[in-house]
């Protein structure tokens, strides 16, 4: 790659195809997952524990990562290592994690949710991981760590310390996040 | 802040080469890959926002075809992986050009489209049709329409569509 290309995380184009099972304890009824109601599916991921981020009273949960699967690429996971495709997180993308598992789809399994919390611990403790301190993303108020270089956020909310969401914002984004210490417009308020 | 292509080039050119492994990464790997990008000086954010206008030029040149997926969207089911891999596509397209050292002049009037399809792409991160299943900053559908119909209409506002400049 030529110097100063602009640097993609590894797996973050997209993925073949590959399918296993949960490891969870979720399992199917007669009619799939779709009887199972999010709190059991939500139960059933609070049942990895949370990761500190050293140095700080911030917990990465299991559930955020669960649900945020989709953005894992991004910090260098590849689904396939862990029995899901590039199709299944497009769907949970577009439906979310509980309507996907509901509509049959492959959950992410406790040894893909645990690496991704230890890839959002191991974001966060970073050196060159820069502390943004509270900001606004999509309208809530985060706690915010970013790596400059690659445009990796990863944010925790402020009330409960716990993650929120991470992932790779465009130039545009990243530049107007440096500007005016904000990521997405808090439309909704 | 003026486009200044030649300064472009030069910047790709003496920015540190960054290893960049493209396959499924270890912990330690990972660690390694942000690692071995040292921390930006001036020169790097100087390179984001030319990387940043030549991005959102591509996106705005494109803004017909965004414009028709999102009124698909709008007029049908909220289905927005279409609109939402266009947009990663774009991103990729504009990387790769840098990678290989090919620029393009932005157009002025691209300046902020590729910010205004960002925040758009990001709302359907808080999208969950489901109300039992909702949390307080994620939207309905209803919600969620509403807000992409406000960009819509900013968009279209700010950005017409070639036979529109015309006129």
């Amino acid at each position: 790659m030529p110097k100063g290309a602009d640097q993609r995380p590894p797996y973050a184009g997209g993925y073949g195809s590959s399918n296993s099972g949960s490891s969870l304890g979720l399992t199917y009824t007669n009619d799939g997952f779709n009887e199972l109601s999010q709190t059991t599916i939500q139960n059933a991921y609070s049942q990895i524990p949370n990761l500190s981020v050293e140095g700080t009273n911030q917990q990465v949960t299991a559930w955020s990562a669960a649900k945020h699967i989709h953005h894992s690429p991004d910090f260098g996971l590849d689904p396939t290592k862990y029995g899901m495709t590039q199709k299944d997180l497009d769907s949970i993308a577009k439906n979310g994690l509980i309507n996907h598992i509901r509509d049959g789809g492959t959950p992410p399994n406790d040894d893909y949710v645990k690496a991704f919390q230890q890839r959002w611990k191991r974001f966060a403790e970073h050196k060159d991981v820069r502390e943004c301190g509270i900001q606004t993303v999509m309208g809530e108020q985060c706690y915010v760590v970013k790596h400059d270089r690659t445009r990796i956020f990863l944010a925790f909310k402020v009330d409960s310390r716990e993650s929120y969401t991470g992932y790779q914002l465009n130039p545009d984004q990243s530049r107007n996040h440096n500007k005016n210490s904000t990521i997405g417009k808090n439309y909704k308020n | 802040m003026q486009y200044n292509k030649r300064k472009h080039l030069k910047l790709l050119k003496s920015s540190p080469k960054l290893e960049s492994p493209r396959t499924s990464l270890t912990d330690e790997e990972f660690v390694k890959f942000l690692d071995s990008m040292p921390i930006p000086e001036e020169n790097f954010f100087e390179l984001e926002k030319y990387s940043a206008m030549m991005i959102s030029h591509l996106h705005w040149e494109n803004r017909e075809h965004y414009f028709e997926l999102i009124e698909k969207l709008l007029n049908g089911p909220m289905h927005f992986l279409e609109l939402r891999k266009k947009y990663q596509a774009i991103n990729d397209a504009g990387e790769s050009l840098e990678a290989n050292l090919i620029l393009l002049e932005p157009d002025a009037k691209s300046k902020g489209f590729g910010l205004l399809i960002g925040d758009l792409i990001m709302l359907f991160d808080r999208y969950c049709p489901d109300p039992s299943l909702r949390e307080s900053h994620e939207l309905s559908e209803e919600e969620l329409r509403d807000l992409v119909q406000k960009i819509f209409i900013e968009m279209k506002e700010r950005y017409p569509e070639n036979s529109k400049e015309n006129v």
